[in-house]
């Protein structure tokens, strides 16, 4: 009986299989009126525009995931009491490959679509569908964003397949006689070579045409200016160089972009300084009543107080003069910002939150008018009903009395760059290039006052500067910074100010540039990198970069156990042990 | 005969089928009760449990943990509670656990709740004072632990004070007069509502909250989940150690009245509560809950009783440090209270500092500015000061850093709590009586250099502390009879409980930095006499 009914339905099928084929061949040549088919997408310019809109909004979607893993898998975030196992993990460094967060393919899953992209963006060119100028930008762009989560790969799961051909699903790649993984240093050196000219490094350029017949995508859409929605390509590259070692290359890069706002003024112009990218004398940890600890300049609007970095609600001359690449969530499109899930305790989960570790480093230091703590740790962690909270993330969304003004309008920026990243990644490019004392310039009090001819003692400064305040070194190490009244000098730099100095902070111990002390200049500058941009997904970067250089993780490890250690964490031994192996650094690589 | 076949196998069946659900353990078809009647041994008890009707209770689906004293255990029980019901019930709640409590789990400091509301502490092999004899005899809803003793329900510390007749009568006393009743309006009957307000008005005597301020501040000794080892004065014992300090709480002065007496009294009994339920052989360096060193000893212990929440030792002795209990006031120079002028906020400063060991410390630092007034001064209420002589000790940080390291000059001056007259230049005129005027803080000059100062400076200063090597003036008074603060010997002296002002004074100068005002705090010590 059972077989008898088999063989009926096999005929059944047979039969209809034979029917639907002969009457199937109509269908197909008739086109689909409410789909677009995967052969027509890429028709036009728009289509090109929005395929590059897509791939970004995608990359919005990934925001906690970099958060996540940078900052706990670090040493500045650690669990709340809320956070469930998977993010414990993360924390004691005991992943197991069922984690949702240890998985590889969220990132995979955008580097298809991009690669996706980039074909089409060839088939196009190639049938004069897009212009070589059209073209040129969004190849770029497109390319360095999937550099970018390339990077994010090689940091957290060391070696993996390296896959620039379009497949139709992050399956395929499972098959590792096709795609086999590259070592974290070979996969660098295809990411350099990929963004290298003659690949575009400049922007999306500017349009005087607005609106819908605009072409371009550096215009504004729901009212956020589009400009820095995209990879800045140049900041990229030099962090690739710094990864691979290749310092003066980096430098390169990152000098470039900090004299955008010089170089677009054309020079000389005193107001284009506002559009520096070098740390100046914005943002400030400052005081209204100056020696008044109560009178912190504690603010959302106000460009002179720190906070504003992360508050402040419109993009302007000053914001732009620190962000660099910022993508805004805003309550009124998807996707949703993830950050006030993560770490608010109003309207959000709180699963996580500063270490002790984080807190004790600002705690730990005294300002240059004797005021105990780094201000930039009351800005960057508040108690609010009696738990710390990570506060970057929700200046948006939490009013001044760190009351959410509305919990269902969940709006936030996530800042994946900005001028103070620039200044210390340029810093830690030049400390390795044996330029300590430029390194200590960019990391203090800046290139006028270190290079004055009388620091670090106070004497004098002569009025003529024509042969002092610059660094008189090769390039690209050969900043300017003069000021001076007569003979008349403005130079780039002048008004570079460190970022230590920018946070109310004595500058570091002289001797560090004087006796050439490279490593403890290095040690420095991933000190302030923990104090300036703690909770931006910087860390995990900057001491496994760090480490790698260094030949050996226990650099990382000891600052895993640490953390973990002040928590009375029973995994701090353990972590320590499998973090200074270098294997012991990378996450499961399992698709 | 395929229906004959079906009957066949169903009938075969059926015994099976009936034995799903019986229980492989003989044991879960009893409940606690039929266990209970079973044992000839527990007859006197169970005859309890009928009586009270928890028979029925126990025949029940929720589960309890029974300690079922044996008969001989019983033998010795008061018969005016076996015939009272409600004592009897208060008598048997008292063996009687919600849940089921096996002795494997039980530890050290575990205590369970009756059912009477007490708790009893659950070790292994014995329950409070009783041993139990047969642990474990699960049934289906609960277990029952045979033990040899039965477990009356013990008093708590509060209900054994009450209790105490003729051994500590003034301790006893103040305890009972410190009880107090609230209504709280979420427990009372509403009987209507105002149609005005909108308010409810009470049913008069409902939602009456008992409850004892001193246990409030000091310790809750009727709560049952906290345990305390807490120590009643004979009254000798508390009259030794109220007189010891009723001199610093003088209400009247050079009068003893009952307000100094219930200061007093206070003073002394904040400090006989200990944290822990602790033995006579564990009585070395007991802090109390307020972290008073109580000076207990095996030797001084009149009677002592196990409470339900803790030890209760009734003491002849307890013999206090006076310095512990007569403790030196600290004013915080960043909480002022107000200042000379309300138009000077552009010149007063809040910071924080880390001193020489690496402590952080906030003080106040106000000049620095030519805006400042001559004599600008911080005042400061103090409240409550002990009646005594103090000894008044300054820290100052004095780390700005001038040119040429300038001494800050400054005056500590104390007076009575009066309306604040206003002086013709819109400046407060202080109303001092006690001076130091003229106190130097540094910095001193080490080898030429300034040399910041974080120790303690006793009033006046002394010249080595000071850029100019002067010492600090002595101090003055135009204290009179009406004053309630005066100087001794040099000494600030408070002669009857009451508030007054402190006043840091700056120099009687307008020059920047010449009229700094500077304190971390301002330390009066005590003098025990």
């Amino acid at each position: 009986m059972k077989k008898h009914s088999y063989k009926f339905i096999y005929k059944i099928l047979l039969a209809s299989a034979l029917v639907s084929s002969v009457s199937c061949k109509k269908l197909v040549d008739v086109e689909p009126e409410n789909q677009v088919d995967i052969v027509n997408h890429y028709q036009t310019v728009y289509d090109a525009n929005a395929a590059v809109i897509g791939i970004y909004g995608q990359l919005q979607g990934i925001a906690d995931r970099y958060i996540v893993l940078n900052e706990l898998r670090a040493d500045l975030i650690s669990p709340t009491i809320n956070a469930d196992q998977y993010l414990r993990q993360l924390h004691t460094h005991t992943v197991t490959p069922d984690n949702p967060w240890a998985d590889p393919k969220p990132f995979y899953k955008i580097i298809m679509n991009c690669n996706d992209a980039l074909k089409n963006f060839d088939v196009m060119l190639a049938a004069k569908k897009l212009t070589q100028a059209d073209y040129n930008e969004r190849y770029a762009d497109i390319n360095a964003v999937r550099c970018f989560l390339y990077l994010q790969l090689g940091m957290h799961w060391g070696s993996v397949p390296y896959v620039t051909d379009p497949l139709e699903t992050v399956e395929s790649l499972k098959d590792e006689s096709k795609f086999p993984k590259l070592t974290f240093n070979d996969l660098l050196d295809k990411l350099i070579a990929s963004m290298e000219p003659p690949r575009s490094l400049e922007g999306y350029s500017a349009t005087s045409s607005t609106g819908s017949s605009s072409t371009s995508l550096n215009t504004t859409v729901d009212g956020y200016p589009t400009n820095l929605f995209f990879v800045e390509k140049r900041s990229l590259l030099g962090d690739l160089y710094l990864w691979r070692g290749r310092y003066t290359d980096a430098s390169r890069m990152y000098r470039y972009v900090t004299e955008t706002g010089y170089r677009n003024g054309g020079g000389g112009n005193d107001a284009s300084f506002w559009q520096y990218k070098p740390n100046y004398s914005r943002f400030l940890v400052t005081y209204t009543q100056g020696g008044n600890e109560n009178t912190l300049l504690d603010d959302n609007t106000n460009a002179n107080s720190w906070r504003s970095i992360f508050g402040n609600p419109t993009q302007g001359t000053e914001t732009s003069s620190e962000w660099i690449w910022t993508i805004p969530f805003d309550r009124n499109f998807a996707p949703v910002n993830p950050f006030i899930d993560l770490f608010s305790n109003q309207g959000g989960r709180y699963l996580l939150t500063a270490s002790k570790l984080a807190l004790n480093n600002w705690d730990s230091q005294l300002q240059s008018n004797n005021f105990v703590g780094d201000a930039r740790g009351k800005m960057s962690v508040r108690t609010i009903n009696g738990q710390p909270v990570i506060a970057k993330q929700l200046y948006y969304y939490l009013n001044n009395a760190f009351i959410p003004v509305n919990v269902l309008q969940r709006q936030g920026r996530w800042l994946l760059y900005r001028a103070a990243t620039l200044n210390l990644h340029f810093a830690e490019a030049a400390c390795r290039d044996n330029q300590v004392k430029v390194a200590y310039a960019l990391t203090n009090v800046g290139v006028r006052e270190t290079y004055n001819s009388v620091f670090p003692g106070t004497g004098t400064v002569p009025s003529d500067v024509t042969n002092i305040m610059q660094t008189q070194a090769p390039a690209p190490y050969d900043m300017d910074g003069r000021d001076g009244a007569v003979p008349y000098f403005k130079g780039p730099w002048y008004r570079q100010i460190g970022s230590r100095s920018r946070a109310n902070l004595p500058r570091l111990d002289p001797g560090l540039y004087q006796n050439n002390q490279v490593a403890n200049m290095e040690d420095a500058i991933i000190n302030e990198d923990a104090a300036e941009l703690a909770f931006e997904g910087q860390r995990w970067g900057d001491l496994l970069r760090v480490s790698l250089r260094r030949g050996s993780t226990t650099y990382l490890a000891q600052k895993v156990r640490a953390k973990l250690d002040l928590e009375g964490n029973s995994e701090a031994a353990n972590a320590y042990n499998k973090l200074s192996t270098t294997n012991g650094v990378y996450l499961p690589f399992r698709l | 005969m395929a229906l004959l076949l079906v009957t066949t196998v169903l009938s075969a069946c059926k015994k099976q089928w009936d034995d799903r659900t019986a229980a492989v353990d003989q044991q879960l078809d009893k409940t606690v009760m039929q266990q209970i009647q079973e044992n000839g041994n527990l007859s006197t008890f169970s005859g309890y449990l009928t009586k009270l009707g928890y028979d029925k209770l126990l025949a029940g689906s929720k589960t309890y943990t029974i300690f079922a004293p044996t008969n001989q255990a019983l033998q010795g029980v008061d018969q005016t509670i076996v015939n009272d019901t409600a004592q009897l019930k208060k008598f048997v709640n008292n063996h009687i656990v919600a849940q089921v409590y096996l002795t494997n789990a039980a530890q050290a400091g575990l205590r369970i709740r009756t059912l009477g509301g007490k708790n009893l502490s659950f070790n292994t092999t014995t329950v409070d004072e009783a041993t139990i004899t047969t642990p474990n005899l699960y049934v289906k809803n609960g277990v029952i632990h045979v033990i040899d003793k039965a477990i009356p329900p013990k008093m708590n510390i509060s209900e054994y004070i009450r209790s105490l007749n003729g051994v500590a009568d003034m301790h006893k006393a103040y305890i009972l007069r410190q009880d107090t009743t609230f209504i709280d309006t979420s427990k009372a009957t509403v009987q209507s509502y105002d149609p005005r307000t909108g308010k409810p008005i009470l049913v008069p005597n409902t939602g009456v909250v008992n409850v004892n301020k001193y246990f409030n501040r000091v310790a809750s000794l009727a709560n049952e989940d906290s345990t305390y080892t807490y120590f009643v004065l004979t009254d000798a014992a508390y009259d030794a150690e109220r007189n010891k300090v009723s001199k610093y709480f003088a209400t009247v002065t050079n009068s003893t009245d009952t307000t100094m007496n219930i200061l007093a009294a206070y003073n002394v009994l904040k400090d006989v509560a200990v944290r822990g339920s602790i033995a006579p052989t564990g009585f070395n360096a007991l802090a109390s809950v307020n972290n008073v060193t109580v000076p207990a000893s095996q030797g001084a212990i009149v009677q002592s009783y196990r409470a339900s929440n803790g030890m209760v030792y009734v003491v002849n002795s307890m013999p206090f440090d006076i310095k512990q209990k007569i403790t030196p006031v600290i004013i915080e120079g960043e909480r002022p209270s107000f200042f000379a002028r309300t138009d000077a906020n552009g010149s007063i400063f809040y910071r924080s500092r880390r001193d020489d060991k690496g402590v952080t410390l906030k003080d106040i630092m106000i000049g620095t500015t030519n805006t400042l007034p001559a004599n600008f001064f911080a005042a400061y209420k103090l409240t409550n000061l002990y009646t005594c002589q103090y000894r008044v000790v300054v820290r100052a940080v004095n780390d700005i850093n001038f040119s040429a390291p300038t001494d800050i000059v400054e005056s500590f001056n104390f007076g009575q709590i009066t309306a604040p007259v206003v002086g013709s230049n819109g400046t407060i005129v202080p109303n001092d009586v006690v001076k130091f005027p003229s106190q130097r803080i540094g910095p001193v000059l080490v080898n030429g250099s300034p040399f910041v100062n974080y120790e303690e400076l006793t009033l006046p200063t002394p010249a080595n502390r000071s850029a100019t090597n002067v010492a600090g003036s002595n101090p003055t008074s135009t204290a009179t009879a009406a004053n309630t603060i005066g100087l001794t010997g040099g000494n600030f002296t408070v002669t009857k409980r009451t508030s007054v002002n402190m006043y840091v004074v700056g120099a009687n100068s307008t020059t920047a930095n010449a009229n700094n005002v500077t304190f971390d705090y301002v330390k009066l010590v005590p003098i025990i006499q």
